[in-house]
Parts: structure tokens; C-alpha cells; sequence
């Protein structure tokens, strides 16, 4: 399978020079393996995987990759959702694991110096002792690595309060296409000139590939109110979280789980949510103790009044982890109730929740197919989840179809196509519906500067002519994902 | 003679630019002229671009054209009880100079910058395209973010012509809690606070007169306000004088969210009619937490602090030998990992100062000759 593939003669014989053996790969398992993200539905096969451990070794690489005109492409942990690290037929895969080293760690500046190739969560571990951590938090957080954060602009249930992954990012070293190092920003809250850090973080690794990032930390809340809101209806869950909102109120978090999540969440986890439920939502508070549970009261009554017919409270840290971890779980939950998943990932204004729900809830029934909802309520930050075999082609059309009309209707209210998982393969040909071509062109422009020869994971955000058709062969290929 | 254009409309503006291509003339883009007091190019200003595109408190966005002075635009936030916690630094600010300069101040540490509000913009490019990025909802990365890559560029890029933001609600009972000291000791009170992370809305200390005022923000219900405000008189020693923020004391006036955010250094500006030379210092907070803050200020007319947020601004009236101040501050700042830009300065200066250069600067020129391949901007900022 990988023989066409493989790496040539001389080129692998430079590679391993340059890292040894062990961490130059282009046997068929490794490529089987390197296929496809997060996203299952367009896997394609890498020319080779390489490991590089450090700068040096990173830019020796990329040099020569320039030299022989090899395009190529990052990896972190291959959690991504938008199909950003799937290779384009022939791209070698860099694979940055190995960049996790947790450097200085600065209470003073309350920065943290690491490795792009190192786990979220670790972030936080590592720091916690300072009583800092962290904020950006997927749910993928125990998985998912910060250079990939960075390369998304991953955000999670509690950005509606803090911000995403460019809002806890100093600085930055990359390296360019060609293999020359840069550093970008610094430990200072800016630097003078174009926000370049702003610009590259969410570049989906089209920019350069990271090799150290400075990252903002964040004193721990005191305290943390987590409240379950039960809705019997959709609709009143989705007005209560604009009513808290218009309230004046910034949760940490306001997420929002439908009656399938729950059902399938109850089936793994027993997390002790009502499954007769239509909705729930999880409102996290957080601040000094003090005054605090007059806000989650505030908070109570702005539900009750919306039809809720039930809040609870998290009585300890105990219950508080068990509704966290069926929230950051709910996706591995689906697994119990259907053989795969395809999410979309479209932003909306929040006051325009209602209507949106109703309209997936609409198109999934006009294809067929069961759409499941857990998603980013207080950001208007839609994970619509539809349930399908990966092994039906037919299934698997369908279920494209229905994501691009989803996406249509976040359009269509003034939304965007991606909150945090990033355009990616997935979502490049919807491009031109956000954007004119002089929008693109300027876009091009910037990537010019960074990546002028397009090396650097092609294909990837633009609108590709042919691609759609090349996208349904995908899904037809053999390859099993 | 220079001409100097005030389109009415952005297709104006685009046409004007457009019809640039083959004029070997630089064009200076020009808000209120805040910065730009007097200048020798052909300009084009945005003040005739005022429009409000949108409002929708219930979503926390806005849109507006970037000509829009920035007290209108907070207050028209204000009405719903919103705000965009950005600090300008001059009274008559368009929001477009606003971001073209990546203003920022006491607000920074807790509030945030550009960088955490900026959600969409329009602007015109130097081959005259107008060019739209971002949207209009909180959350969006559809796409390469130059909404935030034209925070602090400088008027270089290109011809920012409306900017989206997201807003927040303005805080519950907001209180100012002050003091007045001769000497410096209230930074180690405020490294103090910091280490507790006591939470804050805000800090600003300002030098003038041999004299500094330190004003520290803090809101919420009663409970918790009581809480912050004992722990910070824990620290201070019961020194701090603790005011409704819509009732100030007229020695902390300079603290009230109308003076923060429409402004905060145009009515300390007032009192100097000499020639002046603004340093704006950024550093790593460490470099102003741990020392006394007199260090840096040693000869400056008037300083306004934010060490929470690392920056400062030293102003210095008739200063008899600018290079010797620049170059004595210029290596405090790279010692300390920071960066010094010379907003104002006598002529004899010389071209832009910016000491050492920040990092990524040669990526910086290489997107100013990216994006304006002409060279139509004229913006010293990418000259060094």
C-alpha cells in the first residue's frame, strides 16, 4: 500500500542523517496510521512520517524538503476536526511529539514556556501549583496538544469567559517553510507593530510549524458554582442562555446538551443527568467565594423563569467532575448509540439559537439522519452531531450534504463556518461563500509571505478546484477509516 | 501642496486609493490626527466614516466605521449598558487609529487589548481592494485572522475602514479604590496584590509634580466587593480611600471610566505647552513589579503607569538632550526583555524610534511590501 508512496532513496538516507533511524518512517502501518484526523471522512495516505526532537533537527528537515520541493505538513496529537493534518496525497507528515519539553515557568510574568508537542492539560498540572493553569480547555484537553491549539485557535467550554488560545498566548517561536527560525511576541501583554502572533495563531500550520510557545497562565478561580439547568423544551434552554447573557452575566460556562447526548451519556457514564430531559445546560460560575452564590441564585431564577423545570448545583467538586466529565466525554459517548459521527463546528449569534436548532433539527430529518447536539450555547458555538455508518458510502454523502446545509443556515444568520475547529480540508470549499475573491486573494497574499512555494500543508483553507468530486472518491477510496 | 482627502463613503475611499496605483507619492492615512499633529504628505482621513453598522447588545457585538471617535462609540455602548474595555490614549481617537496604533492602558491585565475584542474588519489594501476578514460573532476562525493582523500596524497595511468588536457588560457597582505617595512604596504593595491575585478591574498609577496617584478598579455585588476591599486595606495598611467610581474625589478624577476610555493621557498632556517627548515603554510585568517604580521615571515630567498591564508612558517637557534620555531608557527597556517607542519627539531624533526592534520585524516589512507592493502607505514604522 505505502510502496508508491515511500520515501526515495536518497532523501530518506538524508533524513535519517539527520534524525536517526528510529524517527524516519514510510512503512505501510505508519502510513495507515497517519491517514486522517480527527476528521475520518477524507483520509489520504503521507509520503512518509518524520520525528524530528529538536530546532535543529526541525529546520535541517524543512531545508531539505525545500531543496527537493516535498510538500509537507505538522501533526500534534491528531485531534483536530477539520482534517488540518491529514496530508495531501504525497505531503510528508512532521510529527512534533517530541517538542515536549515544559521550560521556565515565571509566576511573576504568570508565562509558561513549552513545547509545542505538549498535552493541554499538562499546562495546566505543571503550573497548578502556583495556583495558575491554563484556560484554553477542549474537550480533547487530556489528548490534544498546544502547538496544535495554537495552529487551530482552539477555544473549549470555558472560553466564553476566557477567551481562546490567542488570548493565552505570549509568544512564539516557528520555523518558516525554508527552515529559518522566528520568534514572534515575547513574555510582554504585546509588541510594538502588527499583531503577527494574532495572524499566525489559527493559521491551521499553513504559516510555519512551532516549536516553542510562551503561554499566558491564569490565577485558579477561588471558587467554582456549576449548576445543571433542566429544560424540558429546546427552545426555553436556548432563550435562557441569551436571558443570561442580557442579564449582564458572563459565565465561565453556558453549554447546552441535547436529549440524544444525554440518553447516550447515561448509557456510558451514569452521570445522573435526566434522560426524559429535552435539554440540559451546564452554567459554571466561577470568582472569589465571596458573593458568588448570590450570582448562581441570580442565575437559578433567570432559568426558572425560562421554563426550567429543575436546577441543580454541584454540591461538591465531586459532583461538579462527574457533570465535566460527562460534558467533555459526550462525544466518546456517541460511540454507544452510533458506529461514527461527523461534527460541524458553525458559530452563531447566540440570540439566534432557537431558530438554528430548529433548522438542523429539519435538515437532519430531510436526509435522514439523527443529528445530536453538545455544544458552546453562551458562544453561539454550534457541534451539531450527525450519526452515521463510515462504512456506507451512500450514508456517508448524506451526512456532507447535511453538514454543508447546516453550515448554510449559520451563514444565512450571520454566522461563520468554524467557532474553533478550524476550515481545514473540511470546510475549504465553503470559503467563497464568507468571502469574495479579493478576500482570498489577501489571505493568499499573507500565506505568500510566510510560505511562498505552498510547501506547507497545500490544500488546505482555499477553495480547490475539483475538490469535491475528489472528496466523494475519498470517501469511496478503500481506504478504511 | 498636499492634497488631503476626506472620502465620504468607503467605495470613495477605495477609488482613491485605486487611482493611487501609478502615483509615486506616499498618501498618510489619517484619523483625527491625534498623533499626527502636522504632517507633509498628500493624506486621506477617515472622519467622514462614522457610521454605526450594527448593534446588537443581545449578541455583545458591534460594528462601526473606523472613522467613529471612540468616546461616541463608547457611548453608544454605554446606553446598553456595554462596553469595549480598550483604553485610547488621546481624547479625539478614531477607533481606526485606536487599532492602527494598538492603543491600550489600565484596563489591559483584566479587560483585555484589540487583540481580545477585535472580531471583524474591512479595510482597503495598497492595490485599492477592499477587503473584508472576520464576521460578526464572538467566536471565528474562518480563515487567516487579519482582523487582529492590522491591531498596531500603523496605518501601513492598509486603509482600515470599520472594525467589528465584541463587548462586554460594563461592571456591577464599579468602585475606585485610591492613594496618594510621595515616594514609590505603593509598587510593592501592588507586587503584593499581584501575588495574592487579588482581582482587579483595573490599575493605573500616575507621576506628576513629585507625586504619584494610584487608582485600583474593582466591582461586583457587596459581598464580594467587601472581600476585595479588605484584602487589598490588608495590604496597603488601610491607606487606600475607597469611592463610587460615578463619584470620585477630584484629585482621582483621572480614574473615571469617562477619562480611561475616551482618552486617558490628552488632560495630563494639557499641562505642557513645550516641546514633548513620549516614550511608551512595554515590558514583561516583572520588570516594573519588582522594582521601585521611580527608577524609570528618574526626570520624566509625567508618567502614567499600568504595571499590571506592563506599559508606560514617560513624558518628558523640554527635555535638553532627548538622545541621552532615549538612549538611557532604550537600555533599561531591552535589559528587561521589553521594547521603546518614541510616539513624539523633537526632529532631531531622527527617523522612527523603536529600540531594539520587536521580533518578527522582518516579517512585519515583508507584509507591508506584501500587502502594499506600491508602497502607497506611508507609515515610518516599517522604515527602521
Amino acid at each position: 500500500m505505502g510502496d508508491d508512496l515511500a520515501f526515495k532513496g536518497h532523501i530518506k538516507k538524508a533524513l535519517i542523517k539527520i534524525m536517526g533511524k528510529t524517527w524516519v518512517k514510510d512503512d505501510p502501518i505508519t502510513l495507515y496510521s497517519y491517514r486522517c484526523d480527527g476528521l475520518v471522512l477524507h483520509p489520504a495516505l503521507p509520503m512518509g512520517v518524520v520525528f524530528p526532537a529538536t530546532t535543529h533537527q526541525l529546520c535541517a528537515v524543512l531545508r531539505l524538503f525545500h531543496e527537493e520541493q516535498i510538500s509537507f505538513l505538522p501533526r500534534g496529537a491528531g485531534t483536530g476536526l477539520s482534517g488540518g493534518a491529514i496530508p495531501g496525497q504525497g505531503s510528508v507528515i512532521i510529527e512534533m511529539f517530541r517538542f515536549r519539553a515544559i521550560e521556565e515557568i515565571d509566576e511573576v510574568n504568570r508565562t509558561i514556556t513549552v513545547g509545542p508537542g505538549v498535552v493541554n492539560l499538562d499546562i495546566s498540572k505543571a503550573s497548578n501549583h502556583l495556583g495558575l493553569y491554563f484556560a484554553p480547555d477542549p474537550s480533547s484537553q487530556k489528548a490534544c496538544t498546544v502547538g496544535g491549539n495554537v495552529g487551530e485557535n482552539s477555544g473549549g467550554p470555558h472560553t466564553l469567559k476566557y477567551g481562546v488560545t490567542v488570548n493565552h498566548v505570549l509568544g512564539l517561536e516557528m520555523a518558516l517553510p525554508h527552515g529559518e527560525l522566528v520568534t514572534i511576541g515575547g513574555k510582554c501583554f504585546g509588541s510594538p507593530g502588527p499583531d503577527l502572533l494574532g495572524l499566525v495563531i489559527g493559521s491551521e500550520g499553513t504559516f510555519g510549524i512551532v516549536t516553542k510557545i510562551v503561554c499566558r497562565l491564569t490565577p485558579i478561580p477561588e471558587k467554582a458554582v456549576t449548576m445543571l439547568g433542566v429544560f424540558s423544551s429546546v427552545g426555553d434552554a436556548s432563550r435562557t442562555v441569551s436571558d443570561i447573557i442580557r442579564h449582564g452575566m458572563i459565565p465561565a460556562a453556558l453549554e447546552m446538551i441535547d436529549q440524544v447526548v444525554v440518553q447516550a451519556v447515561e448509557k456510558t457514564l451514569s452521570a445522573g443527568f435526566p434522560t426524559d430531559a429535552a435539554a440540559v445546560l451546564i452554567i459554571e460560575l466561577e470568582d472569589l467565594s465571596h458573593g458568588l452564590n448570590e450570582e448562581a441564585a441570580r442565575i437559578e431564577t433567570i432559568c426558572l423563569e425560562n421554563g426550567a423545570r429543575e436546577v441543580r448545583r454541584a454540591k461538591d467538586e465531586a459532583e461538579r467532575a462527574v457533570i465535566w466529565r460527562a460534558r467533555k466525554e459526550a462525544l466518546g459517548a456517541i460511540g454507544a448509540i452510533s458506529p461514527s459521527y461527523y461534527t460541524q463546528d458553525g458559530v452563531i449569534p447566540r440570540s439566534a439559537l432557537p431558530r438554528v436548532l430548529d433548522a438542523m433539527q429539519a435538515i437532519a430529518e430531510k436526509y435522514d439522519l439523527v443529528v445530536a447536539n453538545v455544544f458552546h450555547a453562551g458562544d453561539g458555538n454550534l457541534h451539531p452531531l450527525l450519526l452515521y455508518n463510515s462504512q456506507d458510502a451512500e450514508q456517508a454523502e448524506r451526512v456532507q450534504a447535511a453538514g454543508a446545509e447546516i453550515l448554510e443556515i449559520c451563514l444565512e444568520v450571520g454566522g461563520a463556518l468554524s467557532g474553533e475547529h478550524g476550515i481545514g480540508l473540511e470546510k475549504a470549499n465553503l470559503m467563497g461563500r464568507v468571502y469574495n475573491e479579493d478576500d482570498l486573494e489577501n489571505m493568499k497574499q499573507v500565506r505568500r509571505i510566510f510560505n511562498p512555494s505552498n510547501l506547507l500543508n497545500p490544500g488546505k483553507i482555499f477553495p480547490q478546484p475539483g475538490r469535491c468530486s475528489e472528496m466523494k472518491i475519498a470517501a469511496k477510496s478503500g481506504i478504511v477509516v | 501642496m498636499n492634497a488631503f482627502f476626506t472620502p465620504e463613503t468607503v467605495e470613495d475611499a477605495r477609488r482613491f486609493i485605486e487611482t493611487r496605483q501609478s502615483s509615486q507619492r506616499p498618501l498618510l492615512i489619517r484619523g483625527s490626527g491625534s498623533r499626527l499633529p502636522s504632517w507633509n504628505y498628500d493624506a486621506i482621513s477617515t472622519t467622514n466614516l462614522k457610521c454605526v453598522r450594527f448593534f446588537h447588545p443581545q449578541d455583545m457585538v458591534i460594528g462601526v466605521e473606523s472613522g467613529l471617535p471612540f468616546r461616541e462609540l463608547i457611548r453608544i455602548l454605554a446606553e446598553e449598558n456595554m462596553r469595549l474595555p480598550v483604553n485610547p490614549w488621546f481624547q479625539n481617537a478614531t477607533v481606526g487609529g485606536a487599532v492602527a496604533a494598538n492603543d491600550f492602558g489600565p484596563d489591559r491585565l483584566l479587560g483585555g487589548g484589540f487583540r481580545d475584542f477585535i472580531i471583524g474588519v474591512e479595510y482597503v489594501n495598497g492595490q485599492g481592494k477592499l477587503v473584508k476578514a472576520g464576521g460578526r460573532v464572538v467566536k471565528n476562525v474562518t480563515g487567516y485572522d487579519l482582523s487582529r493582523m492590522v491591531i498596531g500596524s500603523r496605518g501601513g497595511l492598509g486603509l482600515i475602514t470599520a472594525v467589528n468588536f465584541k463587548v462586554i457588560p460594563t461592571p456591577t457597582n464599579p468602585y475606585c479604590l485610591a492613594i496618594c505617595q510621595k515616594d514609590g512604596q505603593w509598587m510593592q504593595a501592588l507586587a503584593e496584590v499581584h501575588r495574592q491575585k487579588i482581582p482587579l478591574d483595573y490599575v493605573q498609577a500616575i507621576q506628576a509634580e513629585g507625586s504619584w496617584r494610584l487608582g485600583l478598579g474593582i466591582s461586583g455585588n457587596e459581598a464580594r466587593r467587601e472581600r476585595i476591599i479588605a484584602d487589598l486595606q490588608a495590604v496597603f495598611r488601610d491607606q487606600l480611600r475607597v469611592m463610587p467610581e460615578d463619584n470620585l474625589q477630584h484629585e482621582f478624577a483621572c480614574f473615571s471610566p469617562d477619562q480611561r476610555f475616551s482618552g486617558f493621557l490628552t488632560p495630563h498632556l494639557r499641562a505642557f505647552s513645550g516641546e514633548i517627548l513620549h516614550l511608551h515603554i512595554i515590558a514583561p510585568g516583572r520588570a516594573f513589579l519588582e522594582q521601585d517604580p521611580n527608577r524609570w521615571t528618574d526626570g520624566a515630567n509625567l508618567a502614567v503607569f499600568h504595571p499590571m498591564g506592563g506599559d508606560l508612558h514617560l513624558i518628558y517637557e523640554n527635555a535638553p538632550n532627548p538622545n541621552a534620555i532615549l538612549d538611557g531608557v532604550a537600555q533599561a527597556v531591552a535589559r528587561e526583555g521589553g521594547w521603546l517607542q518614541v510616539e513624539r519627539g523633537p526632529e532631531s531624533l531622527g527617523k522612527p524610534q523603536i529600540k531594539p526592534l520587536p521580533a518578527g520585524y522582518a516579517l512585519m516589512k515583508q507584509l507591508k511590501r506584501g500587502l502594499d507592493p506600491h508602497g502607497i502607505f506611508h507609515a515610518p514604522f516599517y522604515d527602521s
